[in-house]
């Protein structure tokens, strides 16, 4: 039995270094939808607020929201995009946590 | 798993949300983990228990954080008084918590049992710990679900959806909010996705926790293989000590 568990222990080490090798990107998206009730499937006709897009090598795109103010100009739509930004924020730092853990099971268990 | 600051994951076994994929390595059979959150319809109470749960997680982290230190402390006073190995008596030292005399103890009776026998030790080892070994196995099956597949988090309040995201084990997100929701529900989905996220980086350090505190106390243990025949008896400790902690948070709180 802990011989099983050690070969997927070794299992898990070898995805886990997998996982932080494919791990060059990370996109964060906020949508929004109208949906009556709690009906699921409405989810699927959300429509996207904002969508970033960060690269480990230090690239990232950003597409904003954008609305006609009173004189017809195009701004960026600040409590979207304050929204979505926060969002941002959460996954960077959950990123960070995460691979902080990933890396150091890597490293005890050699 | 029973804490509280991990029971609002469901992690389905065979069936779930529908597979929504971020990366290659995503599987789109495997079911989804995912956060249920239904909050209270008054904003005021639905604050008070994201903040409850929100502190539940960061005493969890903070344990975790600590658990290495504890441990080498264990193994550094054992080996200063049980020079030729494990004993019973390290258990039984009046100053010792009772999760740590309940881990010696445990480490004790393996190498009792590792004496008499010379093969088939897992088998003849406790029911105890044949079912700390069974929950370990099912949590590390859950952990790895959750860290390598598509999690979704959902906040609800007084029944009612504010918001879904969908989170990829690297942090990818994908999150859709109701239309017309107000600030401050919009900041109750937010708010719930980052006790979520912390409750889940939690059970990743849990589980690596334990991983790294079996091999630091298999030096206590004469029987080779140690560090895996520990295995559930730390995973049990680790667990029991975010149990104490959040019994503690919970009579604070009151």
């Amino acid at each position: 039995m802990a011989n099983e568990f050690e070969t997927a222990l070794k299992n898990v080490a070898t995805s886990i270094a997998q996982y932080v090798k494919d791990a060059s990107m990370m996109q964060v998206e906020t949508h929004y939808v109208e949906i009556v009730g709690n009906d699921p499937a409405g989810f699927e006709k959300a429509r996207p607020v904002a969508r970033t897009i960060i690269k480990l090598d230090g690239d990232s795109e950003t597409v904003v929201p954008m609305r006609k103010n009173e004189a017809g100009n195009s701004v960026v739509d600040t409590e979207l995009f304050e929204l979505h930004q926060q969002n941002v924020s959460t996954a960077i730092d959950y990123r960070a946590r995460i691979l902080n853990a990933l890396l150091s099971t890597l490293s005890a268990r050699g | 798993m029973s804490l509280s600051v991990f029971r609002y994951w469901d992690f389905p076994e065979s069936s779930g949300a529908p597979a929504v994929s971020f990366a290659a390595s995503e599987d789109e059979t495997t079911p989804a983990a995912t956060w249920r959150l239904d909050l209270p319809p008054d904003h005021q109470a639905a604050t008070q228990a994201l903040d409850m749960y929100a502190s539940q997680a960061q005493a969890s982290l903070q344990v975790l954080d600590a658990l290495p230190e504890r441990v080498e402390s264990l193994v550094s006073r054992v080996q200063a008084t049980d020079t030729a190995g494990l004993s019973f008596s390290a258990a039984e030292e009046p100053d010792l918590p009772s999760e740590d005399a309940g881990l010696l103890l445990s480490l004790f009776e393996i190498d009792r049992l590792a004496e008499q026998v010379s093969f088939g030790l897992e088998e003849r080892l406790p029911q105890d710990w044949q079912v700390s070994y069974r929950q370990f196995q099912a949590a590390a099956s859950r952990l790895l679900r959750s860290i390598s597949h598509l999690a979704w988090v959902e906040t609800s309040q007084g029944g009612q959806l504010l918001g879904r995201t969908a989170v990829g084990w690297a942090g990818d997100m994908q999150t859709v909010y109701l239309h017309a929701l107000l600030p401050q529900q919009v900041g109750l989905h937010q708010r719930s996705l980052e006790v979520a996220l912390a409750s889940r980086y939690a059970l990743i350090r849990l589980f690596t926790a334990t991983v790294a505190a079996s091999s630091r106390i298999s030096l206590l243990l004469a029987t080779p293989g140690g560090a895996l025949l520990s295995l559930p008896a730390v995973w049990k400790y680790g667990n029991q000590i975010l149990s104490e902690i959040e019994r503690y948070k919970l009579v604070a709180a009151r």
